[in-house]
């Protein structure tokens, strides 16, 4: 889905910033206290090294009796513990590695390794409570299969955010033969003249200097800043779109049927 | 033709700090390169660099475009317009490149050849798992991949050659890129490969010359070098088992200076002899196996690269005292202007602290990284139509104009301190991680010795795969609530560049090889003051006996302290003082002994410290030669600070940025917003 030669052009320094500020951010509020966690490496059965989040590294640790996670757990006084044999960095290495594909899609190989690599490290490392990740696997055939309905090549895909009358951040990207082949901003194009204050009626204009520069889009996405957080905090975020662009509040437009549809069962099964 | 003098270069009598910035011609429209060099000439820069990547300019195996096709791949007009502005350059063949190019400018067939390819441990390819493609990591031991690289440079090396000073820009030549088994550097990870265990075995042919004398010093017999199974995870249980995990991680330096050896030898045979030939290194803290002092006995000048942000201040001061302890010429190959895509960002206001926090810290010459934007790079203060953009544009062509005015690199540093690791405790460290395959590159910021390494002694009286690196951490944490500036270097360091500094401090411990031992020594003898222990070598890393520094080491001249035994002993010109007892891991603020002993070693070796601040997170650096002083103080923390200074007989200090006055009495307070560096002339 990410093109061998994709071009990441025209990259806004601030518009970029702000959106890993704005994906990174916590949409809750971080817990009172954060919770402990205990690393613990063995050798033929013996730990060989214990490192606590909080106490840091535990010299000359034994395990109790039980070699339990949970009582290791409990022993260390750590929420969280992780125990596995210090050859598993080596097996859990080789069993991605070895999926590897040259020359195949970013997407395919990122998955094919993580989907060895987490398969392994569920066979090697004993958890307490559980695993932080749960084992599904990524399925890229279905994800490309939906991003084709959905978007087809030659045309892009806007999303920019609105903070007090600027632009706080913006992407654009562009597909052909079924990859991501652009990834830009609004630097990208020509935005003399344009007032964000009034994206609510200027994206328009946006959009059509988009389609002049990149490719005529076929999604547009536009929000307020706060829009943006309020959707993230919530439990239902599309629910939350969608009802935000009713409401004028976020701009989707173009809004392909297809999508809007797909969007409308999404939030109907509990999925967004 | 060219010569180094006060940390800069002498180019026909010019005596030129280096200060660069990188220009990617093939990824810039032809018709703006003129147009581009004069908006980098505009900001003050007289160096600009590019690589000169393989995979964009060979057509086919034995065939190259340098412009017949696509004008933006002439690479000799876009030299002759870097000359015609009276700039000077630095060429980047690779072959390694990164430069966020698929393939990292590796031709992509290379990857397709089996026996171009390394091995993991077990057997397996070893991914680079990089945007857009990952790819299989190529073995730097396999002799095929350096006659492939030769086609390409034989066509290259023509426009370089005959462009190089006096008669064109061309002032250096890099081998290779960020040398370091493609980030993965850890012990058992990589290289396997047939052509990896071919070069092992040369090198333990070397080493030991004959199978004998690896078998005695292996304790197992041996009857020829390929016998000897390249290790793959640390299974030591005594000390017997040391040298051979010991000699794994010398080879891993070796296979990494090794290639560099041949790029920068493949350079010279083709003519490029009238350069400097330089190397960078990734963001390290230059352990092993990097090794410094070693690659400089080949190439003229290695460096490491920063991409570093201004909250890791830290990571940034440790690992430029790390090149400021090490390198002929303390420089940045790639200092961060910008950023790439998959990188958390690096704002104009990360770089307004980062750059004179480096200085500060000893770097002397930097190449920023990238001064004009190209595809899958942003923030750069020029565009990739050369237009600046504000306000980086502004605050290079300032941070220039100021490092000239000033010329800082001309200016001595007052830093009579380093503290020195052994290197062969250094390599038994890499080698007892037990967290290899993971890179240490990313792991190092995040764990220290007692995190990561095997927690037996292995019949040895102390863990010294960890103490070793507790103890330089102790003697650092001291350093620096004692205001006392130091530098972190090693062993194998050129001794002339250990004579820089009054007081030495280099834990030691029941082994070292002859060659660290002796360089202590020489040190020591050169007029230094050497701080040794808590243990003298009595074996080196054979485990065979051996007593260098011992032996000068029997008739105390001067007791420092009763508890623990802190005794000091004559040697040539200088002493070596023994402290027989470990520091603390953390040393304790006020009652312990380890506090006034600092004093009285810094005092014993003339050490200086000037203008040390109230406030220990504040810090200060000061650059003098009698005539001209400038200090640096820095807050590297996300509050507000003063700095409250002894005046130490100045009357005035004037921020050479802003113009600012603070007059002194007996002392001075400086204001510092987070994260700031103030850069003061001292006026007396």
């Amino acid at each position: 889905m990410i093109a061998e030669e994709i071009r990441i052009l025209d990259i806004d320094p601030a518009h970029w910033a702000n959106l890993i500020g704005l994906i990174a951010e916590r949409a809750v509020a971080p817990p009172l206290r954060a919770p402990t966690f205990a690393l613990v490496l063995t050798r033929d059965g013996q730990a060989v090294k214990a490192i606590h989040s909080a106490r840091g590294v535990v010299r000359g640790y034994r395990l109790p009796a039980s070699g339990k996670a949970a009582d290791v757990a409990k022993d260390l006084g750590a929420d969280r513990v992780a125990v596995f044999d210090v050859d598993s960095f080596s097996r859990i290495f080789d069993a991605g590695q070895r999926t590897l594909a040259f020359g195949a899609d970013l997407a395919d190989q990122v998955a094919a390794m993580w989907n060895a690599g987490s398969a392994a490290a569920r066979a090697e490392i004993a958890w307490h409570p559980g695993p932080p990740i749960d084992g599904r696997p990524i399925v890229v055939p279905r994800i490309r299969r939906w991003l084709a309905r959905v978007w087809p090549d030659g045309r892009t895909v806007v999303f920019a955010v609105f903070d007090e009358g600027t632009v706080h951040t913006s992407l654009i990207l562009g597909k052909q033969e079924g990859r991501v082949e652009l990834v830009t901003t609004l630097a990208g194009i020509d935005t003399t003249g344009l007032v964000p204050s009034r994206w609510r009626t200027e994206h328009r204009a946006i959009l059509a200097r988009v389609a002049k520069a990149h490719g005529r889009p076929v999604l547009g996405l536009f929000l307020s800043r706060r829009t943006f957080q309020e959707m993230r905090a919530g439990r239902r975020p599309l629910r939350y779109l969608l009802e935000a662009h009713r409401r004028g509040t976020a701009v989707i437009a173009p809004f392909p049927f297809r999508l809007r549809v797909l969007l409308r069962l999404a939030t109907v099964f509990g999925l967004g | 033709v060219i010569s180094l003098d006060r940390n800069a270069l002498v180019i026909r009598g010019e005596r030129l700090p280096l200060y660069s910035g990188t220009v990617h011609y093939w990824r810039l429209d032809r018709t703006l390169w003129p147009r581009i060099l004069d908006r980098v000439a505009e900001l003050g820069f007289r160096f600009v660099e590019s690589y000169i990547p393989w995979s964009v300019h060979e057509l086919r195996p034995g065939h190259f475009d340098f412009g017949q096709y696509d004008p933006r791949k002439d690479v000799g007009a876009f030299l002759d317009l870097v000359a015609e502005r009276g700039m000077y350059f630095f060429a980047r063949p690779g072959p390694h490149i990164n430069a966020e190019i698929t393939y990292f400018g590796y031709p992509k067939r290379l990857f397709e050849d089996p026996e171009l390819l390394s091995v993991s441990a077990t057997g397996s390819p070893v991914a680079i798992p990089v945007p857009p493609r990952a790819f299989p990591a190529l073995s730097y031991a396999s002799e095929k991949f350096y006659r492939e690289f030769a086609v390409y440079l034989d066509a290259l090396a023509p426009i370089l050659a005959g462009r190089q000073q006096p008669d064109g820009p061309v002032v250096g030549i890099q081998a290779d890129n960020e040398m370091s088994f493609f980030f993965r550097t850890a012990a058992y990870d990589h290289d396997y490969s047939p052509a990896a265990r071919a070069q092992y075995s040369r090198f333990l042919a070397a080493k030991y010359g004959s199978a004998q004398g690896l078998s005695d010093a292996y304790g197992r017999r041996y009857e020829h070098f390929d016998q000897v199974p390249m290790p793959r995870r640390f299974a030591a249980e005594q000390a017997a088992d040391l040298p051979y995990y010991l000699d794994w991680m010398e080879y891993k330096e070796h296979a990494l200076l090794d290639p560099l050896r041949t790029i920068a030898t493949m350079f010279r045979e083709r003519g490029l002899t009238r350069v400097l030939t330089t190397h960078n290194y990734p963001t390290t803290n230059a352990h092993s196996p990097f090794n410094i002092g070693e690659t400089e006995k080949d190439l003229d000048v290695v460096g490491i690269d920063f991409y570093l942000r201004r909250t890791e201040a830290r990571a940034l001061r440790d690992r430029t005292r790390a090149l400021a302890g090490r390198s002929r010429l303390p420089f940045v190959p790639e200092f961060g202007a910008g950023c790439f895509l998959w990188s958390p960002p690096t704002t104009v206001d990360d770089e307004r602290f980062t750059v004179p926090y480096a200085l500060m810290q000893g770097v002397r010459a930097i190449n920023f990284y990238m001064i004009v934007e190209r595809e899958r790079w942003y923030g750069s203060p020029i565009t990739r139509t050369g237009e600046p953009r504000e306000p980086n544009f502004s605050f290079f062509r300032d941070l220039l104009a100021l490092l000239n005015r000033l010329d800082l690199a001309a200016l001595p540093r007052v830093c009579d301190v380093a503290v020195c690791r052994v290197r062969d405790y250094d390599r038994l460290e890499k080698a007892a991680s037990l967290f290899s395959p993971l890179p240490p590159l990313f792991t190092d910021f995040v764990m220290s010795a007692e995190a990561a390494c095997d927690e037996r002694a292995l019949g040895l009286s102390r863990c010294v795969q960890i103490e070793h690196d507790v103890q330089g951490r102790a003697w650092s944490t001291l350093l620096d609530r004692a205001g006392v500036p130091f530098d972190l270097t090693d062993t194998d360091v050129a001794g002339d560049r250990l004579a820089r500094y009054r007081l030495l401090i280099a834990p030691t411990f029941e082994f070292a090889s002859r060659r660290a031992q002796e360089a202590l020594l020489t040190y020591a003898f050169g007029g230094g003051t050497l701080v040794v222990g808590p243990d003298v070598p009595e074996r080196d890393e054979r485990m065979a006996d051996l007593r260098v520094l011992g032996e000068r080491m029997k008739l105390p001249t001067e007791k420092l302290l009763s508890s623990p035994t802190c005794v000091s002993f004559d040697h040539g010109r200088g002493r070596i003082v023994l402290v027989s007892a470990p520091l603390p891991a953390q040393p304790q603020e006020t009652g312990h002994w380890s506090g006034p002993l600092l004093a009285r070693l810094v005092d014993l070796a003339g050490a200086r410290a000037p203008f040390v601040p109230a406030d220990q997170a504040v810090e200060t650096t000061l650059f003098a030669d009698g005539a001209r002083e400038v200090l640096f103080v820095a807050n590297p923390t996300a509050v507000p600070r003063t700095a409250d200074l002894p005046a130490d007989g100045a009357a005035r200090f004037v921020d050479a940025w802003t113009g600012t006055v603070y007059r002194a009495d007996d002392r001075v307070a400086i204001d510092l917003p987070p994260y700031t560096v103030r850069i003061l002339e001292v006026r007396r």
